[in-house]
């Protein structure tokens, strides 16, 4: 029997329904709205990654630009690009935008080696041709002075090494030393002026960064931070990572307990303290210093930009089980000037490549290559020009994906090293 | 007596109540065929990444070929062409249709030539 009170009952019921019906459509409508919200951002991720693919393609002809361009030139797929050096590598940020809404993303790239870098020793030549000794092995191509390699003995060492002394070609070196790209070098050149103050984005305009921040990053999106090291808000910093330039018109010796990455340090000198461990590049006039048991990890740099002829010592030294991946390299603006020396100790070890436009004393380990003009072997005894001791550089122990800079010859195709 | 009017009153109730129900459940039903029919939600959902996946299978490939493939009930048309842009650099331009031609999703991206 229906109840008296049925079309209350159905009121009710017609009333949780509609609600229900009104729900669904309000959840279609939002489902729609947040679909064309994704095809947006799914076409400005396409944007961005055509916007790195062009950054990519374009011939270099300047090292900072900033570009704004039409991808399918129909006026609805625009990105732009901010292009400049990060040290000796180049670092571009590309934001695309559209419908209110705007992504960016910030890469750093770099440049393979060509084949005129891409070997395991590069001499110049002269009259001495290599000499090896000890438990030496070589392998890869060998750019040497008389095109000849031959095992000796040195303060007692006899060549023990694998009896093909070395495993690769073996061409005769060209008179001249290795060519450095003029436009990074004057990069470099500008960053050791020490002119940081005069810029608009120096630290100490940014009074709102609060010292009791324990680390500071900033993006690559954004304007460099330029800080210098004797900045009190740096005392407790305890990491710095990103768009940010550490300068320091005194020797430095960097505390272990700052942990960096990506940054660049200027300085005269900078001693990297035992176990200290970090990502950046490194510039300075006078030395540096790498401690036993100090890792810097791909991509690291450490420049000695030699510029005054007063400096008869300039000098890289990477101590016993230090390790660094990336670029060292001891320049100097001298012409013929002998006095530039890396030093690489036993069980110290370099992935990439070594490059100095005076002498290298390797004792140590090179996953790379290593280019200069001599290599000087400093024994209790004597000092010998072109020769090589307890040394192990192996080209083919490098990374297939290892990605340098156009510091060094490099091939013109650019590479992207890591997304910032 | 009372019970007799109570019977009355639940008929003209149930058919009142009937009107009431039917026109809800039409209208709502109306509303949604109609939001999904515009929307073709699952479909053009489905479609975009089908080509998503077709990107990444044609840059991991390096299948710089313009084709049509055939793909569930759906056709993706994939044209390779040169970009204005640079000589390195191809335009790879997606589109998806369902059997009646209907073109569900685009997709297009610029990339390097020999990457």
């Amino acid at each position: 029997m229906i109840r008296a009170s049925a079309l209350f009952i159905v009121i009710v019921i017609s009333f949780l329904l509609a609600s229900i019906t009104s729900g669904i459509v309000y959840y279609t409508f939002y489902y729609k709205v947040q679909l064309a919200n994704h095809a947006v951002y799914h076409r400005l991720v396409h944007n961005l990654n055509s916007g790195i693919a062009y950054t990519l393609s374009l011939a270099e002809t300047s090292s900072a630009y900033q570009k704004q361009i039409d991808l399918y030139n129909e006026g609805s797929d625009s990105v732009k690009i901010d292009a400049k050096l990060w040290g000796i590598f180049n670092i571009a940020s590309v934001e695309a935008y559209g419908k209110g809404i705007a992504l960016k993303k910030a890469f750093m790239y770099g440049y393979a080696p060509s084949k005129e870098s891409n070997v395991a020793i590069y001499l110049k030549n002269s009259d001495k041709g290599l000499r090896i000794s000890g438990n030496t092995t070589i392998v890869g191509t060998c750019y040497l002075p008389q095109g000849t390699v031959k095992a000796a003995n040195v303060d007692g060492f006899t060549y023990q090494g694998p009896s093909k002394l070395i495993n690769g070609e073996i061409r005769q070196s060209p008179d001249s030393n290795i060519r450095l790209n003029s436009s990074v070098l004057s990069h470099i050149e500008e960053l050791l002026k020490y002119d940081f103050l005069n810029f608009p984005d120096h630290f100490s305009s940014s009074p709102n960064e609060s010292s009791e921040k324990d680390s500071l990053i900033r993006s690559f999106t954004d304007s460099t931070w330029y800080i210098s090291y004797a900045d009190a808000r740096l005392t407790d910093c305890m990491y710095l990572q990103g768009n940010i330039v550490l300068y320091s018109d005194q020797p430095i010796r960097l505390r272990n307990t700052l942990s960096v990455k990506d940054i660049i340090i200027v300085a005269p000198s900078i001693i990297f303290s035992g176990k200290y461990q970090g990502t950046l590049q490194a510039f300075c006039t006078d030395s540096i210093v790498v401690d036993s048991d100090v890792t810097l990890d791909y991509p690291s740099t450490l420049v000695l930009f030699k510029k005054n002829v007063v400096n008869a010592s300039a000098k890289i030294h990477l101590k016993e089980r230090s390790a660094v991946s990336g670029i060292v390299c001891a320049y100097s603006t001298l012409t013929n000037d002998d006095h530039i020396h890396v030093q690489v100790n036993k069980g110290a070890l370099v992935k990439g490549q070594l490059y100095s436009s005076g002498s290298i004393d390797c004792q140590g380990t090179i996953y790379g290559g290593m280019i200069c003009k001599t290599t000087l072997l400093k024994t209790n005894t004597s000092i010998n020009e072109n020769y090589l001791l307890n040394t192990t550089i192996d080209l083919t122990k490098r990374s297939t994906y290892f990605v340098g800079s156009n510091l060094l010859p490099a091939n013109s195709k650019k590479k992207v090293i890591k997304y910032l | 007596m009372v019970n007799k009017k109570i019977k009355a009153s639940s008929l003209l109730e149930t058919i009142v109540a009937m009107v009431i129900l039917l026109t809800v459940f039409s209208i709502s039903i109306l509303a949604i065929q109609n939001v999904l029919r515009s929307v073709q939600i699952g479909n053009k959902t489905y479609g975009y990444f089908l080509l998503q996946e077709e990107l990444a299978k044609t840059l991991k490939n390096k299948q710089y070929i313009s084709e049509e493939i055939q793909k569930d009930n759906f056709i993706i048309t994939k044209d390779i062409s040169d970009s204005p842009l640079s000589e390195g650099l191809l335009i790879i331009d997606l589109k998806i249709a369902c059997d009646s031609g209907t073109v569900l999703s685009t997709l297009r991206e610029t990339v390097m030539k020999d990457d």
